[in-house]
């Protein structure tokens, strides 16, 4: 896959993990998910454990996007 | 040429304007998302990527302090990441910008950290000659750069 495939593709996993935030929040509230073809493929509370599991899966772990997903009634404000 | 925004206005607590960018370093290469924040006068790589990134602090210089979310934290400059971007009709663009990279100095600042996005700051408007669009009624964001005569 080249950047711009993987840009593509990333682009729509990022709307996908936006749109579905709320039913994601059920299933992994306060933590990491690692996305790829509009799927969570692993999750932890720990992001660098996350990396650890995507690699041990034998994914490139820097391809794979990773989000937070909010507790409910929290937002970020930087 | 134009760099798409999200918008995500369907959900209340997610309308921050965002979008993927890959990141590259001359060693590696990271899939992550951005904000654009018009609040922030620097661009900043966060904590979690410059970690996938391996990005060592010991030979970066020190720049300011930057307060996030009420915490101050040391901030280092890294003058070596390229961010490419998609742009509406296809193309890649690439733009080598600097950035500020946070260090925590305890767990409890980490974890934080980990959860601040990477941003993209009006630094990078300025110096990359960018102009933000943002129409929020009508769910359209984009950057958009004049093609150079």
């Amino acid at each position: 896959m080249n950047e711009l495939q993987l840009l593509t593709c990333s682009s729509i996993d990022l709307k996908w993990f936006q749109e579905n935030s709320e039913k994601l929040r059920a299933n992994y509230e306060s933590q990491f998910v690692a996305i790829k073809n509009c799927s969570v493929i692993d999750a932890d509370k720990n992001a660098s454990i996350l990396i650890g599991k995507l690699e041990k899966k034998g994914e490139d772990s820097n391809l794979v996007l990773i989000k937070f997903v909010t507790p409910k009634g929290e937002i970020v404000i930087l | 040429m134009r760099i798409p925004l999200l918008t995500s206005l369907n959900q209340e607590e997610m309308t921050y304007l965002n979008n993927t960018v890959l990141l590259t370093t001359p060693r590696k290469i990271l899939n992550t998302s951005f904000i654009l924040d018009t609040g922030s006068p620097k661009t900043i790589l966060s904590y979690l990527d410059a970690m996938r990134l391996q990005i060592s602090f010991e030979s970066l210089p020190k720049t300011n302090i930057v307060r996030i979310g009420g915490r101050k934290y040391q901030g280092y400059c890294f003058n070596r990441l390229t961010f490419c971007f998609r742009s509406e009709d296809g193309k890649l663009i690439k733009e080598e910008f600097p950035v500020c990279v946070i260090k925590p100095t305890s767990e409890k600042e980490m974890e934080e950290l980990y959860n601040i996005p990477t941003i993209i700051g009006t630094d990078f408007l300025k110096e990359k000659k960018y102009i933000l669009f943002c129409d929020m009624t009508n769910n359209v964001a984009y950057l958009e750069k004049k093609d150079e005569e």
